[in-house]
């Protein structure tokens, strides 16, 4: 991707310069992940001819005083199952140097960055996703006063070991009203403005797809004690692109969120609405391929293995979702409460596709038809449902338990871009409870129900762990699809994990059978394919 | 063979890296801005406690389970820890989306810790975080001298012997 050996001299000379004014600090972090398969016909695990496969980042920073730089060294060998293959060979694909002192902070080199919520543009690293959206080039940040900010940036983004065709330029203001008008200064409220203008050039040799693609963002945020609100406009121009199918309908996108607290309560409720705002650097990316821009998912976020097994995944083409949530504490020594208090927490999720009225006849040779959709129109098509129940209780100082309630119903061909699957509707079950045998011992059982007449059937699922604080920990889960209808599939998943941890590092062994399934993080999700091995993660940082 | 080569590898590794398992650290704060919960520029240089006491810091998602348990299990503790050590908690969130739920949700748990918002990971990474939960102390003097990755139920007892050392 880049040279190695530049950039190790350009880091070195930067270090020397550093060290040179007396004492700097030198700090970083190491992530090494490695993989042994085996073969395993019956989960559909394949032979894998390297037999072991191995992904580890390591990464340094100077710093001293307002100037640091850094870098981040990647090695493949070859990249894990799952992620994809043009991650391949070692190489040093990120590294900068950034210096901030009163008004300004630039960054040359590689760098992340989101304006607002990151509808508009948001660069970042997610590696358990195997995504890694940085850009490089150059960034500068100017702050005249406090409440006031200018951000304004260039380059081209990361795309695996190479750089993605396209070239970004953006600008960001904001500016905090209650910060820079008198007459605000006093108020209760705070009242926060912001706007965007990103470009994306990329050489088209077809005069009828254009070069060059702006998009621009408004945004609005008002907070006044526990409430808050949030409000975020951004249009696109004509970008055809294989996502889109290459339809010439301009974007855009709506977000409106409402939230309010106070101590033991917590309410939110959010709407968002996405027509074509798939926004890649290069216009023939798909799936894991990086996007300039970033699309939230507003829908609850599952923390266990069955209420996870048919993810939501944003659909940047189109969808209008809704999500409402409320949590509540029953104070300790209250009737509902008992002695330790009870937390409670209902959550609603609706997404659905927005209104599209197609134009007769207007279909290129991708199959990609023009239409015409309204600003704030819902369509009929359900795409994600899911109804939450959550109750946490401690029962004595040894004792608490959890248990949730998931209904969810959700349509396979939409999110995993398939036909003849429609909508799967499940309802999953999680009971969990933890007792202390000792202050530094516990143990942790949990079970989860998944019941569907639809797919593979029903699943259960259940896990001991044991821990020893402050370093061990000790696990055996079981992923079981009794209710496959062929009874030869009622297979077991047997996973076996350890693990070691002291201050900053840690190390964790799994050893069994990993089940093929989606894994997401913010609505973004990579395709887990089927293992049978041992797995090894070592992480510290220095 | 090839497993033993695996192994071999392993072990190698482990034995580098338990150079890097070190007590005490003595590190310069990385100073940025990030966010309150309502929206104003917070500059990592004032996470500070009164009168040259200990700060902790956590870091956590609303994805993140084991984050959850331990700012749940320090959260009944906290009033005790304040009293004891003058100790100042701050809960930073790298939740990427709905950072307006994030107030909501550390309300609803009842947490009192000072919420903080990190959404694009940035002070995260500058301090060297690799995944959730990771915390750090700061003493008196404004240097990161403690972190530590992951939780046990316990190890917010590891939590309160360090910071009885740095309150004195």
């Amino acid at each position: 991707m880049r040279n190695t050996i530049q950039s190790l001299i350009f880091f070195l000379i930067t270090a020397s310069f550093i060290n040179a004014q007396d004492q700097g600090q030198v700090s970083g972090n190491v992530q090494w992940d490695a993989q042994y398969y085996q073969e395993d016909t019956l989960i559909g695990a394949p032979i894998v001819p390297e037999g072991i496969r191995s992904t580890m980042r390591a990464k340094l920073v100077f710093q001293k005083g307002n100037f640091d730089a850094g870098l981040r060294f990647e090695s493949y060998q070859k990249v894990i199952q799952g992620f994809d293959s043009r991650f391949d060979g070692n190489a040093i694909p990120y590294r900068y140097a950034h210096y901030n002192k009163d008004q300004f902070d630039i960054t040359i080199g590689s760098f992340y960055e989101q304006f607002g919520s990151g509808i508009i543009l948001r660069s970042y690293y997610e590696p358990t996703l195997g995504y890694d959206s940085f850009l490089d080039g150059a960034r500068v940040k100017f702050s005249p006063k406090k409440g006031i900010e200018f951000k304004g940036l260039l380059g081209k983004q990361r795309f695996y070991m190479d750089f993605a065709p396209g070239t970004i330029r953006a600008f960001d203001a904001e500016i905090d009203l209650k910060e820079n008008i008198k007459l605000m200064k006093e108020w209760k409220s705070r009242i926060i403005l912001g706007g965007s203008v990103v470009n994306k050039y990329q050489e088209s040799a077809d005069t009828m797809i254009p070069g060059n693609v702006y998009s621009q963002a408004l945004r609005l945020k008002v907070s006044r004690g526990g409430f808050l609100l949030n409000a975020e406009h951004v249009r696109k121009g004509q970008d055809p692109n294989f996502d889109n199918t290459f339809v010439y309908h301009k974007g855009n996108a709506s977000v409106l969120n409402l939230s309010y607290y106070q101590k033991g309560l917590g309410v939110f409720l959010g709407a968002k609405r996405v027509d074509n705002m798939s926004f890649r650097s290069g216009r023939s990316m798909f799936g894991l391929d990086p996007m300039i821009n970033f699309h939230p998912a507003l829908t609850k976020q599952h923390l266990y293995a069955l209420t996870n097994f048919f993810p939501y995944a944003t659909q940047p083409n189109g969808e209008f979702a809704i999500n409402g949530e409320i949590g509540y504490k029953f104070k300790r020594k209250s009737k509902l409460g008992g002695k330790y208090g009870t937390k409670v927490n209902l959550n609603v999720s609706i997404v659905n596709s927005i209104d599209k009225e197609y134009t007769e006849g207007a279909i290129n040779s991708f199959g990609g038809q023009e239409y015409e959709s309204s600003l704030f129109g819902m369509g009929d098509s359900v795409y994600f449902r899911d109804y939450n129940i959550e109750i946490n209780k401690k029962f004595t100082k040894k004792w608490k338990g959890k248990l949730l309630y998931s209904h969810q119903d959700y349509n396979m061909d939409v999110v995993q871009g398939l036909s003849g699957y429609g909508i799967i509707n499940q309802d999953i079950v999680v009971l969990e409870g933890t007792y202390k045998i000792k202050p530094k011992q516990a143990i942790m059982l949990q079970l989860q129900n998944l019941s569907t007449q639809q797919e593979d059937g029903s699943w259960g699922f259940g896990m001991i762990e044991y821990t020893l604080a402050p370093h061990w920990f000790f696990a055996v889960v079981d992923q079981w699809n009794y209710g496959n209808p062929d009874v030869n599939k009622q297979l077991h998943f047997l996973l076996g994990s350890f693990g070691y941890s002291k201050n900053t590092t840690r190390m964790q062994f799994n050893i069994g059978r990993q089940r093929q399934g989606i894994t997401c993080v913010g609505g973004v999700c990579r395709f887990v394919p089927a293992s049978n091995g041992v797995s090894f993660t070592l992480s510290s940082t220095f | 063979m090839k497993k033993f080569k695996f192994l071999s590898l392993i072990a190698i590794a482990v034995a580098l890296l338990s150079f890097t398992i070190v007590g005490e650290l003595n590190k310069d704060v990385p100073s940025m801005d990030i966010k309150t919960l309502d929206g104003s520029t917070f500059n990592t240089s004032q996470l500070k406690s009164k009168y040259g006491k200990p700060v902790f810091v956590s870091f956590w998602a609303q994805w993140c389970t084991n984050c959850i348990k331990e700012l749940n299990a320090i959260s009944e503790v906290y009033p005790d820890w304040e009293e004891e050590t003058g100790v100042k908690i701050y809960a930073i969130s790298i939740d990427s989306r709905n950072q307006e739920q994030v107030g909501p949700f550390a309300a609803k748990k009842g947490w009192e810790y000072e919420v903080l918002l990190d959404s694009n990971s940035d002070f995260f990474r500058a301090v060297g975080g690799t995944n959730p939960p990771y915390s750090f102390i700061i003493d008196g003097n404004g240097k990161i001298v403690w972190a530590h990755t992951g939780y046990h139920e316990g190890d917010e007892d590891v939590v309160k012997s360090v910071l009885d050392k740095y309150s004195k």
